[in-house]
């Protein structure tokens, strides 16, 4: 599938990017076995299973399907902290109010992200957005449970897409858009 | 008198530190504090809220926010970078966790054709 | 600090006790599979708090372990206790290029047990 993402790329360089993909993931691996050793040492096990890991990885996710734009993550972070403290406090009023206010619909999105990891980043994005929660995800559509009808959904939704869009280097103009 | 006054520098400097120590523990706590809350109000909201949908909705919001404030209010605290480092593993792990685990029993409550809730009135439960 | 994390840490109790009353409520399957969640969420607070009141950093792999398993937990009583085979021919897995793996078309009837 990658393959032909990545026209006109001679053997060697192919290799070479394979290469790069190995070093990078199994340096994400090293970095996690410091954090849970707590940097007591076993850095042999570590940088032995953290390279058969990454490989194996490699050999289920080919790189350059979706690759992330690293410098793009802490932009991300921010707006989906924001999103974090909005939905908290949503929910929170809603629990202590004595009227209860839900009014709960099912909604049906159609999504413009590219199938794959960046829907999947989507769908657990939106379960933590203000009041909507990932119930199903049929073909292109996405189905929302929403707290109340009032709310509106679609925009927060399209807002977590653009970001995504972003994060992940595409700007289909559909979504860049919107 | 040089020497006290340098004395008095290095005491206003201490002084100065123990405030922002201070401030830095105020805002730990308060940190601390909001956290706990919010896992409060989120079990208060899995009681009282009305069918499965919304519970999750409850759980998954409430939940993670406590436990992401209760993890930065504790940051400061860790022994070493791994430990703080840990901690925000763990936050990242149960993020992920709850957030598909939400939507893994939404879907399922969809086939198996569980309605909302809704202020209508009807619910049907299989 | 250290009596506050202990009130923290009593407050995280009660919630958790909270919790407790919808599993013994229920109604559904699914109810108290929500509150096990939640528990397993109050509970790496809880391991957090203790981990940073007492001095014994060796809680926080215990909270990694819970984080671990509380997802495990929901998955297994999706996959195999809620809905076993409930598969109405839609997409089992998408690989992460894309491309989609179906499984076979189903009757979306949920079979009795």
């Amino acid at each position: 599938m990658h393959l032909e993402k990545i026209p006109r790329i001679n053997r060697n360089s192919r290799h070479g990017h394979k290469l790069l993909a190995v070093l990078i993931r199994t340096a994400l691996l090293v970095v996690i076995w410091w954090v849970l050793t707590e940097n007591q040492g076993g850095w042999v096990f570590g940088i032995l299973s953290a390279l058969m890991i990454a490989c194996c990885s490699l050999l289920l996710t080919p790189p350059a399907t979706h690759r992330l734009r690293v410098h793009r993550l802490p932009g991300f972070f921010l707006f989906f902290l924001v999103q974090s403290l909005r939905a908290g406090w949503d929910v929170a009023v809603r629990t202590v109010r004595p009227s209860l206010p839900l009014q709960p619909a099912i909604l049906s999105v159609p999504l413009m992200l590219p199938a794959g990891a960046p829907t999947w980043w989507l769908m657990l994005v939106v379960s933590l957005l203000p009041g909507t929660l990932s119930a199903h995800l049929d073909g292109r559509t996405l189905e929302l449970h929403c707290l109340d009808e009032g709310l509106d959904v679609v925009a927060d939704v399209r807002e977590a897409e653009r970001h995504l869009a972003l994060l992940f280097g595409q700007i289909p103009s559909s979504v860049a858009a919107s | 008198m040089a020497q006290s006054c340098a004395v008095n520098k290095k005491m206003i400097n201490i002084r100065a530190g123990e405030r922002i120590m201070n401030l830095l523990a105020a805002i730990q706590l308060i940190l601390i504090i909001v956290g706990a809350g919010f896992f409060l109000v989120g079990s208060v909201g899995l009681l009282r809220f009305p069918d499965v949908y919304t519970r999750i909705h409850a759980l998954t919001k409430a939940d993670n926010l406590g436990l992401g404030l209760i993890v930065l209010g504790l940051l400061p605290g860790a022994e070493s970078l791994a430990a703080a480092c840990k901690m925000l593993l763990i936050w990242m792990l149960a993020l992920i966790a709850s957030a598909s685990s939400g939507y893994l029993v939404a879907r399922a409550a969809r086939r198996r054709g569980s309605v909302p809730w809704s202020t209508q009135g009807e619910t049907r439960e299989k | 600090m250290n009596s506050a994390l202990t009130g923290i840490a009593i407050v995280l109790m009660l919630s958790l006790g909270i919790g407790l009353v919808r599993i013994w409520r229920g109604p559904g399957f699914a109810d108290r599979m929500l509150a096990a969640q939640l528990l397993g969420t109050t509970g790496i607070a809880i391991l957090l708090v203790l981990a940073a009141k007492s001095g014994l950093p060796a809680l926080r792999d215990v909270a990694l372990v819970l984080a671990l398993l509380a997802v495990l937990a929901v998955l297994a009583f999706v996959a195999r206790v809620w809905e076993p085979d409930a598969d109405g021919g839609d997409v089992d897995l998408i690989r992460p290029d894309g491309s989609e793996l179906r499984s076979q078309q189903k009757d979306d009837q949920y079979p009795g047990r």
